[in-house]
């Protein structure tokens, strides 16, 4: 009889407590502790690296729209781990000094976000960069490559050279080789062809004589599907070339928490859409997934490094925007009329220079940025392979 | 399971050996022991915004039962069950398979059923099958920070709510008696249940759990 006694009692007990119970936040903290957050990549990764003269005082400084408490997907990314919030490890501008463009590069020492707007894999000259003439001279991007964001970390004293394997390392890039890359075709049959082709475009000699060829015997159409398969071998390098990078410069020196997103759905963008061309937007499509396919390969397996999909998952924004809470993936966010936006970009975008309407859930800022709701989405994709790996 | 069909098997083994009592009109009846609800977890998406395909799966959990029974006629009894709540884990599916436990929820199923037991009142062995009415509480629920940051990453801890349902049991059991005051009850009952939660972000998902419980206690006859 004592056996019941207790167990009646027991069951009184919980009837109590279901009366008292309310819903609740259960545990928050990140699964991992990490100690900080390093960020190497492009526009899409940037807090503001060219936020300085004429781009902070039009109230820019990151490709989104922008405003006081705007975050892009590393921003958010860092709120959810519990670190503290990313600042660019470099800012300045190396553009028009008539139009505030040209500002002292300034290095911070205590910044971990080495991501710049225009930077490549490996080439240092990328979109906006000065060396492009105008109109990116203009504005003068500094775009540092992965391959230097990295070497300048490592070089920091209080980095020592090493990771220390207790932070979270993201590494997104691409877009900007693609840019480059896809521009060849503006320059076929035009004298500058073979100097842009083998200069910051990384063509052999041999590639553009086989285009050259094509031009000849077949015009315009020809020498464009004779360069179509050589964009996408570039792309591809890029790619062979970022995931050495991860491998040697990143895990082998200490890292042990590294995501790497590959490149969105370029040929859904408004850029892309925007080129009226079935063959062209093909063109970007097959560079885009010929980058993410040779990534997303060559760190397969690599211990400490886990893949983001966002390619994927943009695509299935695309696809039903609903789903995601998008009202628009189509239009850009901010009116890119030069009268409005003298950059044309989201860097100079804010609430002064959207267009009219409720421009909150539009997935696009400018023709290739998300709005900051896009970045929110981006975020969340990356943040959910953090949790499937285990780490957040 | 095994541990439970050796129980089984000890009881009925060591009631072989015992007097004869009745289950009768009148008789009333209480019981304590170990139960489990497994859900059979048939997920809906979960509404926008969210990644398309995102379906969650409820664990099993395990917990103190027991529970009253009154004996009507010979044959026919009502049954109250108690139960200490059970808490059961929600984990990501579908698109978000392998993303972990997302939260966790309490039920606690109230039921009162009505039964026929098979057999004579001295029966030693009597099956019995039994309706009721079930009131699926739902409770305590939190939401993990996997769930913060699948759904508002960078937010507020995102909350969940799971609804509370009505909804019928069927069950069939039997009991072993053991000596005159004493038995040994085990019963397997199933609950077509369906849901909906909501996320304090906005997002609802509709979920079938159709439960299967079952329970192995030791019982006394006053």
């Amino acid at each position: 009889m004592t056996y019941f006694k207790t167990s009646w009692a027991a069951l009184g007990a919980a009837i109590l407590v279901a009366a008292c119970g309310g819903g609740g936040d259960g545990n928050q903290s990140p699964k991992i502790k990490f100690t900080s957050m390093v960020n190497f990549g492009d526009s899409l990764s940037d807090v503001g690296t060219y936020k300085v003269g004429t781009v902070a005082a039009l109230g820019g400084g990151k490709y989104t729209v922008n405003s006081a408490s705007v975050k892009n997907w590393t921003e958010v990314l860092a709120v959810q781990l519990g670190v503290s919030a990313p600042c660019p490890a470099q800012t300045g501008l190396d553009g028009d000094p008539l139009q505030g463009f040209s500002v002292t590069v300034t290095n911070f020492s205590a910044c971990r976000n080495y991501a710049q707007g225009g930077a490549r894999v490996v080439h240092p000259v990328g979109p906006g960069n000065k060396l492009l003439g105008p109109p990116n001279s203009t504005l003068g991007q500094l775009t540092v490559p992965i391959l230097t964001q990295i070497a300048n970390h490592l070089s920091v004293p209080a980095v020592g050279g090493s990771f220390a394997g207790t932070e979270l390392v993201t590494v997104m890039a691409g877009a900007n080789d693609l840019f480059i890359q896809f521009a060849v075709l503006n320059t076929l049959g035009t004298a500058n062809f073979s100097s842009y082709a083998q200069g910051i475009a990384l063509w052999t000699q041999g590639e553009v004589d086989t285009v050259n060829a094509a031009l000849g015997s077949g015009g315009a159409n020809a020498g464009v599907a004779a360069a179509a398969p050589i964009l996408a071998a570039k792309m591809a390098d890029a790619a062979t070339t970022l995931s050495t990078l991860v491998k040697t410069q990143i895990v082998a020196k200490g890292a042990k928490y590294t995501v790497v997103i590959n490149m969105p759905n370029v040929s859904r963008t408004p850029f892309a859409v925007g080129l009226n061309s079935d063959a062209l937007t093909s063109i970007v499509s097959g560079m885009t997934l010929s980058f993410n396919s040779t990534l997303q390969t060559a760190l397969s397996g690599t211990a400490g490094v886990k893949f983001a999909d966002a390619y994927t998952n943009n695509t299935d924004q695309f696809n039903n925007p609903a789903q995601y809470g998008l009202t628009n993936v189509s239009v850009p966010a901010c009116n890119l009329d030069p009268a409005a936006n003298p950059l044309s970009s989201s860097l100079v975008c804010s609430a002064a220079n959207v267009i009219t309407g409720d421009v909150s859930t539009y997935l696009f800022a400018d023709s290739v940025h998300p709005t900051p709701y896009g970045y929110k989405l981006m975020a969340q994709e990356v943040a959910k392979n953090l949790v499937a790996a285990g780490w957040l | 399971m095994k541990y439970s069909l050796q129980l089984i098997v000890a009881a009925t083994t060591l009631s072989a050996a015992m007097g004869v009592a009745a289950q009768q009109a009148g008789d009333v009846m209480v019981r304590a022991g170990y139960g489990n609800i497994t859900p059979h977890v048939t997920s809906g998406n979960m509404s926008a915004p969210s990644i398309t395909g995102s379906k969650s799966d409820v664990g099993p959990a395990n917990s103190v039962v027991g529970g009253v029974t009154y004996m009507y006629t010979n044959n026919v009894s009502f049954d109250l069950p108690l139960a200490l709540p059970f808490k059961h884990k929600l984990y990501g599916a579908g698109a978000l398979a392998g993303t972990g436990e997302l939260g966790e929820v309490q039920a606690l199923p109230a039921t009162v059923f009505a039964q026929y037991r098979f057999g004579e009142p001295e029966g030693q062995v009597r099956p019995y099958a039994g309706l009721g009415l079930t009131y699926a509480y739902f409770f305590n629920e939190s939401g993990s920070g996997a769930l913060t940051a699948i759904t508002n990453p960078g937010g507020p801890p995102t909350k969940i709510k799971v609804d509370s349902q009505w909804t019928y049991t069927a069950q069939v059991g039997l009991t072993v008696k053991v000596d005159k005051q004493w038995f040994v009850d085990l019963f397997y009952s199933v609950t077509p249940l369906k849901t909906k939660t909501s996320m304090s972000t906005g997002q609802t998902q509709d979920v079938t759990l159709d439960p299967v419980a079952y329970g192995l206690t030791l019982g006394y006859k006053f």
